[in-house]
């Protein structure tokens, strides 16, 4: 054996571990994700604790606040916030506003009336803005507590009930009457000083309802259905994430905190108490992907706001939005690179000659070598101020490019004889360019003039006022013809790749038949190249899909739906770049977010089989023309 | 010389590895004269962590005898943990409630000592071209928010604040932060009554990024904190509006800015013995320039700026001199 064969297998062994290592990477990658995401489609375990364990847990918790009894011996209402609160002998309800946290010695009292109502819920939503009292029929009244003097709105009334809850960190109550859950939040309209309890969520369950208990600082609801029954229920997805029988009839029950309930057979009797695990965020792709009733929200809908103020408090986990953000930054950046990029391959790999293709080339490949990052950094401090500005402008400019060049090759028709000989041939596009940038300085000019004569001097005021449209700085058209400039490179080399290597035998033979070099291109080079053009499109379209610093830095990170290119928008990249680092791990939003990277993950590696589906297609096909 | 950091913040642990690193390097050079040695616990707020985490590497190069915990989940952890004795040093964004005082009281038979380290305020800015004076609360609300908690109703237009056309009739631009900064969590929850934030608001990746695209556009509005508001923008004033919140504004006259809150460090040590000196140099460290420096770093104000007034708080100087 010579060195040279030793070599040679030396590198292939190299070459097919690196591979295998490869493959091995990217399924490990995979396993990774669906590992980290799996615990989503895991259901609630409800599992009761042993009697030794009872004893200890359902020992009384203390509250986050105690009245403090020095002061007010007589408040016999429960505490919320910084607002105490009793109900008189005479019906009265007083209260008192401990006024600061830097002051808390300083009360302020206040007294009001509630008259003629027997009270069932005095409630202070999370805000501490507002007092609602409501009365066992349905009546209720809401007081603010920001003013100085407390006032009173009108009597309201809602549907009678027969159980309540106060749940989710103090931002909702939940009534229940015969086998229906009703839950209400406070929704303020424009111009009304008072909110409204507004139902928001209603529910039916099996049996007759005996108890209701909403769990600490979070949408789990418990209720008592039937004697014998338990429920437990995730009241943001309106779902029953749990349900478990009872050996003896049930009269109470209640939770002990987060994550423990008890049933009692009578009050104060003995407690069975159970645990809660899993995923009782109740999680499902129709809650990821269709609106939701949301607390504070008039009506369902797509919302991605995963952090909250306070404990308790819902997280909203809409991917629709993310989703479609990352679709249509991809989609208007392949909008504005494809024309762009596959356009110059076709001309590159074909109509150009060998030696102006082998100078031109390796320059647009250089684009490549331009960080995403950098691109962003310049579309973001420079491009992004002035975009609006400038806009008219590009737009006129965009249109006598395109328009003015097919005009210019006609023209050259009549340019004298000496100047057609095939010397200057492959040099043609170089005297393109004086005429590209005329065209470009005519159409800055013509924008300008158009917007000081018809648009009354302002692009975004005329938009505003004649059609309702509002510009905003941070857009997709920014974002497209950032990111479009940094997928150009990739798409034009494969494409010209593809163009440039079908076999140079199929086009002489029409050339020779007569047909035009256009005529050639369309009709013998096209349909073979095409399958690796596509492929090239995939690619780029994959890649634009991932990109992420672009859209971190420029699209504003904006999670609307919204199609218009005028807008901005919140890719899956740019959110698992901003909030993946502060995420605690294996929580229910780091499992999101892995389900999210895994959506991305599939629809890029869709997008990159295609390719390679096309690729191997193509390659087929130079063989059968070869042979 | 090695800095051992030990950081069970769940969240900010690879930035804190890079640092730890790069403060090592750093320590390398600098000639220190190890004076404390010892474990030091900080237990508490999140808006915090960053800027304590920069503060224990810089101290930890200057004193390598020392090792400096910190665990960062919400001002609500420091209480017990101080109470426990299980932390050093407390950290919060709010001070003490009583409850927390009475059992800490209960357990110990004294009350824990509270510093005042820094002030955190968001200014509300715009370009300097635009003509709005001042913004109440309410605005901000109408602006910001998805479902106009405070307000009930949205503003999308220059005009819908009061301002003129020509920038009238132009949208509102918000700019503001991502989820993850304390900034934006703050703002949400005094200026938007809890409310979430609207889907179209421009979440910067930095403080810096918000004040300069304010700066460049003339249709702008962003909130930062007050560290860094550079003479390119505009800076509003909050008034009271009719329904002006009184839980957060303090001062019965109102004078109090209701975007600013003051952080606080907690001791816990018994007045009647001498004050602890490791976690005495440690706050002399804040104290110090470098101190200064990272807090302004971290787009926090040192105390002595403060407009708020500080009940009752002792100076570092009371606390810490005490050589009887």
């Amino acid at each position: 054996m010579t060195m040279r064969s030793v070599f040679d297998i030396g590198v292939s062994f190299v070459v097919r571990a690196t591979s295998v290592l490869v493959l091995c990477a990217v399924v490990g990658m995979f396993v990774q994700m669906v590992f980290v995401a799996w615990p989503l489609t895991q259901s609630v375990k409800v599992t009761p604790l042993a009697d030794a364990q009872n004893n200890i847990i359902a020992s009384e918790r203390t509250p986050d606040w105690v009245p403090h009894s020095d002061l007010l011996p007589a408040w016999r209402e429960s505490i919320m916030g910084r607002v105490w609160l009793r109900e008189d002998s005479d019906g009265a309800i007083s209260g008192a506003i401990s006024p600061s946290m830097d002051a808390a010695e300083q009360w302020v009292s206040l007294r009001f009336n509630a008259p003629e109502i027997p009270l069932s819920v005095l409630f202070i939503d999370s805000t501490q803005r507002w007092l609602v009292a409501v009365a066992n029929d349905g009546r209720y009244r809401m007081a603010s507590l920001r003013m100085d003097a407390v006032e009173w709105g009108n009597i309201e009334r809602i549907k009678p009930f027969d159980y309540h809850a106060i749940g989710g960190a103090n931002e909702t109550l939940l009534f229940a009457a015969a086998r229906s859950v009703r839950q209400y939040h406070l929704l303020k309209t424009a111009g009304s000083l008072y909110p409204e309890l507004v139902l928001a969520r209603t529910w039916q369950v099996s049996e007759r309802i005996l108890g209701l208990a909403a769990a600490p600082e979070s949408q789990r609801v418990l209720i008592l259905a039937g004697p014998q029954s338990i429920e437990l229920w995730n009241a943001t997805a309106q779902q029953r994430i749990a349900q478990k029988a009872l050996a003896e009839p049930m009269e109470g029950i209640g939770w002990i905190d987060q994550h423990h309930f008890y049933a009692e057979a009578a009050r104060n009797q003995q407690r069975r108490v159970w645990k809660v695990e899993g995923n009782t965020d109740a999680i499902t792709l129709a809650s990821l992907f269709t609106p939701v009733q949301y607390l504070g929200y008039p009506e369902p809908s797509q919302v991605w706001q995963t952090s909250s103020v306070g404990k308790g408090q819902e997280q909203k986990f809409g991917l629709t939005p993310l989703l479609f953000g990352s679709m249509k930054a991809a989609l208007i950046a392949m909008l504005v690179a494809l024309p762009c990029a596959v356009g110059a391959a076709f001309f590159v790999g074909f109509f150009m000659s060998n030696r102006a293709r082998n100078r031109i080339k390796p320059i647009i490949e250089l684009l490549e070598a331009i960080p995403t990052v950098v691109l962003a950094a310049v579309a973001a401090v420079w491009l992004a101020p002035i975009f609006l500005l400038v806009l008219p402008e590009l737009f006129f400019a965009t249109i006598t490019a395109v328009l003015g060049i097919p005009v210019a090759s006609a023209l050259w028709r009549f340019a004298p004889a000496s100047l057609h000989g095939s010397r200057y041939h492959g040099l043609l596009p170089l005297l393109l360019i004086p005429v590209i940038l005329l065209l470009i300085a005519a159409g800055v000019l013509l924008g300008g003039y158009v917007e000081q004569q018809w648009m009354s001097g302002s692009l975004t005021v005329w938009l505003h006022e004649q059609f309702h449209v509002d510009l905003v700085h941070l857009n997709g058209l920014l974002v497209g013809i950032a990111m479009g400039i940094a997928v150009i490179p990739g798409i034009f080399s494969l494409a010209e790749d593809a163009v440039y290597s079908v076999p140079r035998h199929a086009a002489e033979g029409s050339l020779a038949l007569g047909a035009s070099r256009w005529r050639s291109f369309r009709d013998v080079i096209l349909p073979l190249a095409w399958p690796g053009v596509i492929s090239a499109v995939a690619i780029g379209a994959g890649r634009a899909l991932g990109e992420t610093m672009i859209v971190l830095m420029i699209s504003g990170n904006t999670p609307i739906l919204d199609w218009s290119p005028l807008t901005g928008m919140r890719t899956i990249s740019a959110t698992l770049a901003i909030e993946l680092p502060e995420t605690a791990f294996s929580s229910v939003h780091y499992q999101i977010l892995f389900f999210a990277a895994l959506l991305l993950f599939f629809i890029t590696f869709l997008f990159n089989s295609l390719a390679e589906v096309l690729r191997l297609r193509m390659r087929k096909r130079f063989r059968v023309l070869a042979s | 010389m090695k800095s051992a950091v030990t950081l069970l913040t769940r969240v900010r642990l690879l930035r804190v590895l890079v640092l730890c690193a790069f403060s090592s390097a750093v320590a390398a050079t600098t000639v220190a004269t190890p004076e404390v040695r010892g474990n030091l616990i900080i237990t508490g707020s999140d808006t915090l962590a960053a800027l304590v985490s920069d503060w224990a590497d810089a101290f930890v190069d200057v004193e390598p005898g020392v090792t400096i915990e910190i665990q960062a989940m919400g001002s609500a952890s420091a209480p017990p943990a101080l109470t426990a004795g299980s932390a050093n040093l407390g950290s919060m964004s709010r001070q003490m409630t009583r409850s927390e005082l009475d059992s800490f009281f209960q357990q110990r038979g004294w009350l824990p000592t509270a510093v005042p380290i820094a002030v955190d305020t968001i200014a509300i800015i715009v370009h300097p071209d635009n003509p709005l004076e001042s913004i109440t609360l309410d605005d901000l609300d109408s602006i910001y928010s998805a479902n106009h908690a405070c307000s009930g109703k949205a503003a999308t237009h220059w005009a819908d604040l009061g301002v003129a056309p020509a920038l009238g009739a132009l949208p509102v631009e918000r700019y503001g932060r991502t989820s993850i900064s304390g900034t934006y969590g703050f703002f949400r929850e005094r200026a938007l009554c809890r409310g979430d934030f609207a889907a179209g608001v421009n979440a910067l990746p930095g403080s810096a990024a918000v004040v300069s695209a304010v700066s460049q556009i003339p249709t702008a509005i962003g909130y930062t904190s007050m560290g860094f508001i550079t003479d390119q923008v505009k800076v509003l004033p909050i008034v009271s509006g009719r329904d002006t919140s009184r839980v957060q504004n303090y001062d019965a006259d109102g004078s109090v800015y209701p975007l600013s809150r003051t952080l606080w460090f907690y001791l816990a040590f018994d007045p009647q013995q001498p004050p602890p000196r490791l976690e005495c140099a440690f706050l002399q460290f804040i104290a110090s320039t470098r101190g200064r420096e990272l807090l302004r770093d971290g787009g926090f104000e040192p105390v002595d700026s403060l407009r708020s007034k500080v009940d009752g708080a002792l100076t570092l100087a009371e606390i810490c001199n005490d050589d009887a």
